[in-house]
C-alpha cells in the first residue's frame, strides 16, 4: 500500500486535532460554527480579563439561536453573582440566556457526555473546551504560551511503546510528579476518588501519548458502551490503530483488590478487541502495579493462551511509594513471566467489542 | 469518447455553474475543470462514484475532455452563456461560463429530480467550502489533492482515480478522516468529514511552494 508523505501526515494530524473539527465531530455541529464560537470566546476573555478576573463561568453553544445582544463583561459578572454562570450564546457570541450549574471541568464533562453540546469552561483567563464528555483543548486566552512546556526529547513513534512508557513513568508517576494516585503510600493503597482508580491512570497515560506519540494522527480515550468508564486508549496512525488497555493491580481505598488474574483478563479483553476490529495492528496491556515489590516480582504470571499475536507482552509498571522509592523503577523487563495456557484460546467468533 | 460520459458531464457542468451562480461566481474553463474534479473527489462521501472516464493530469491541472465537450454542448443548446470572452496574443481564448436563463430553469429541474438532485448536493457542499476558503484558491486546493499531487510528478496524461482506497488518494484520506473522527463506533457527519478534508487541502496548500505558477 502506498504511503502518504510525511508532510501530508503532519497536515492531516494538525487537522484531526483541530479543536473545531474534533468538537464539531463529537457534537455533530458544523466546524465553521464551532471555530467562530471558540475564536470569539477567546477574544472575549482576552479583551475583558481585567473585569472578569478570578471568575468561573461557562459558555454553552446554542447553535443558530437568535441572540438578544452582544455579550459584555457586565452580563458575565451579573451571571456569576446571581448563581447562573452557564451563559448560553450562539456562534457569534450573542446572548441567548443564563442557567444554573457548576463550573468545574468535570461538570462540563458530565453535561456534554452523550449530548450534542459544546461548552467552554472559563476559569479566569484559562479556557477548557469540552465536548462529548472530554476536554478537547485548553488554552490560556491571554498567554497561550502558558501551555505545558513541550519536551522534544520525549517524542517517540508508537512503535517504541516501551520508550514512551518509560518516559511516562519517569515524568508522570515517579514521586507522583503529575498526578496523585496514592491514598496511603506506606500501605500502598490507591486513591479511588474523585475518579475511579482505573480512570486516574488511563487519563495520565492518554495525556502522555496524546502529547508525545510522534506519528499519531489522533489519540482517543475510548468510552465504553453503557456509560462505563473510559479505560482504553486508541492511537490512530496512518498505518493502523494501536490500542492500549489500562488496568491496575493491588488495593484501592474502597477495598477493591486485583491480583495477577487481572493480567490475563486484560489480555483476553484485548484479544477480543483485535478479533473484532481489523484496523488494530498492535495492542498493549499496561498494568499499574500497587502490590508489594515481592508480589510484583513473584506473582505476575499470565496465561499465554489468551495473548493475541498482535498483542505485546503485558507491561507491569511498579508504582513507587515512599518506602520503596529509592529502589523503584519500571521493571527493567516490564514483562511478567508467562505460564502455560490453562484455558483454550478465546473463540475468534466476532462478538461485541465492548464489554 | 463515450456519449454517456459527456451526458453525465453535462449534468455535472450544469450543477457546477448553477451552484457557483448562487455565489455570483462565473467559472472559466480551467476553474470549471477544477471544480468538477473536486466534486468527483468527494463523491465517495456521498456513497457514489464519479464517472468512470474522468480527469487526467494536464498542463493547468486535472483535465477531463468530456467536461469541455459538455460545456460546449450546453452553450450550443443555449443553456450556458459565454461571457468576458478574451483572446491573448498567442491565440489562447479565455471565457467565463455561466448559466443562461434556460440553463437556470434546467438547473432548477435538476434540483427537483431524484436522479440528479444528489449531484447538485455534492456541488453545493463543494461550493460552500470553496466559498469559505476563497474561489481564487480553487487552483491551490486542487494542487493539494493527494491523487493529483502524486500523479503530477509523472507528467501529463496520467489518469486520476481519486477514490482508490488502497492508494494515496482522496478516497484513502477520507477513510482515515472518518476513522479518526469516529467516537464510540459512531461515524462523524458528512459535513464534518468534508470540513476536515477541505481544511486539509487548505492547510497543505498554504505550505510554501506547493502550487506552481500558472493559469487559474
Amino acid at each position: 500500500m502506498d504511503q502518504f508523505l510525511p508532510e501530508q501526515i503532519n497536515v492531516l494530524s494538525q487537522v484531526l486535532n483541530d479543536p473545531a473539527i474534533v468538537a464539531g465531530a463529537v457534537a455533530g455541529v458544523s466546524s465553521a460554527h464551532v471555530r467562530r464560537f471558540i475564536d470569539l470566546a477567546i477574544r472575549f476573555v482576552k479583551t475583558n480579563h481585567a473585569h472578569i478576573v478570578g471568575r468561573h463561568f461557562v459558555f454553552s453553544l446554542a447553535i443558530d439561536r437568535s441572540g438578544g445582544v452582544i455579550l459584555t463583561h457586565r452580563e458575565v459578572l451579573n451571571a456569576t453573582a446571581a448563581g447562573t454562570p452557564i451563559v448560553a450564546v450562539n456562534q457569534t457570541l450573542q446572548l441567548v440566556g443564563f442557567d444554573r450549574g457548576d463550573t468545574r471541568v468535570t461538570d462540563a464533562e458530565q453535561r456534554t457526555a452523550g449530548a450534542p453540546r459544546i461548552e467552554l469552561v472559563v476559569h479566569g483567563t484559562y479556557i477548557y473546551c469540552v465536548a462529548g464528555g472530554k476536554v478537547v483543548f485548553e488554552q490560556d486566552a491571554v498567554q497561550p504560551e502558558k501551555q505545558p512546556p513541550v519536551g522534544i526529547a520525549f517524542y517517540k513513534p508508537i512503535g517504541d511503546f516501551d520508550g514512551l512508557l518509560k518516559d511516562h513513568f519517569e515524568q508522570d508517576l515517579s514521586r507522583e510528579k503529575s498526578f496523585r494516585f496514592w491514598k496511603s503510600k506506606p500501605d500502598r493503597i490507591l486513591l479511588a476518588t474523585p475518579e475511579k482508580t482505573e480512570k486516574l491512570f488511563q487519563r495520565a497515560l492518554y495525556n502522555w501519548l496524546d502529547r508525545y506519540v510522534a506519528d499519531k494522527l489522533r489519540v482517543v480515550a475510548e468510552t465504553r458502551e453503557f456509560g462505563q468508564d473510559p479505560t482504553d486508549v486508541l492511537v490512530i496512525t496512518a498505518r493502523g490503530d494501536h490500542v492500549v488497555e489500562v488496568k491496575w493491580l493491588g488495593e484501592n481505598e474502597n477495598g477493591t483488590r486485583y491480583d495477577e488474574k487481572r493480567i490475563t483478563e486484560g489480555l483476553r479483553q484485548v484479544h477480543e478487541y483485535i478479533t473484532n476490529d481489523p484496523k488494530i495492528v498492535q495492542a498493549h496491556v499496561v498494568l499499574y502495579d500497587a502490590r508489594s515489590e515481592e508480589k510484583h516480582r513473584n506473582n505476575s504470571a499470565f496465561d499465554t493462551g489468551c495473548k493475541h499475536a498482535f498483542c505485546s507482552d503485558p507491561k507491569l509498571v511498579f508504582l513507587p511509594s515512599e518506602t520503596v522509592s529509592q529502589r523503584a523503577t519500571v521493571d527493567a523487563s516490564l514483562t511478567p513471566s508467562p505460564r502455560k495456557p490453562k484455558r483454550a484460546k478465546p473463540s475468534k467468533k466476532r462478538t461485541s467489542r465492548k464489554k | 469518447m463515450d456519449t454517456s460520459t459527456v451526458t453525465l458531464r453535462m449534468r455535472d457542468v450544469t450543477a457546477a455553474l448553477g451552484v457557483a451562480a448562487e455565489y455570483n461566481k462565473p467559472l472559466n474553463r480551467i476553474r470549471l475543470q477544477k471544480f468538477v474534479y473536486l466534486m468527483d473527489a468527494v463523491t465517495v462521501v456521498f456513497r457514489a462514484l464519479p464517472p468512470s472516464e474522468g480527469h487526467y493530469t494536464f498542463k493547468h491541472g486535472p483535465f477531463d475532455p468530456a467536461v469541455q465537450n459538455a460545456v460546449d454542448s450546453l452553450a450550443f443548446r443555449g443553456l450556458v452563456s459565454i461571457i468576458a470572452l478574451q483572446k491573448t496574443e498567442e491565440g489562447t481564448v479565455f471565457a467565463d461560463y455561466t448559466l443562461s436563463e434556460a440553463g437556470h430553469h434546467f438547473f432548477r429541474k435538476m434540483t427537483d429530480s431524484d436522479a440528479t438532485a444528489s449531484r447538485i448536493t455534492v456541488a453545493r457542499e463543494v461550493a460552500e467550502r470553496v466559498n469559505r476558503l476563497g474561489w481564487s484558491r480553487l487552483r491551490e486546493l486542487v494542487y493539494a489533492e493527494p491523487t493529483f499531487l502524486k500523479a503530477r510528478a509523472g507528467g501529463f496524461g496520467r489518469r486520476l482515480v481519486t477514490y482508490k482506497g488502497r492508494e494515496v488518494s482522496t478516497g484513502r484520506l477520507l477513510q482515515i478522516i472518518t476513522r479518526a473522527l469516529s467516537t464510540q463506533g459512531i461515524q462523524p457527519s458528512r459535513d464534518i468529514v468534508l470540513d476536515a478534508y477541505f481544511e486539509y487541502l487548505d492547510e497543505y496548500a498554504r505550505r510554501p511552494h506547493q502550487t506552481p505558477e500558472g493559469q487559474e
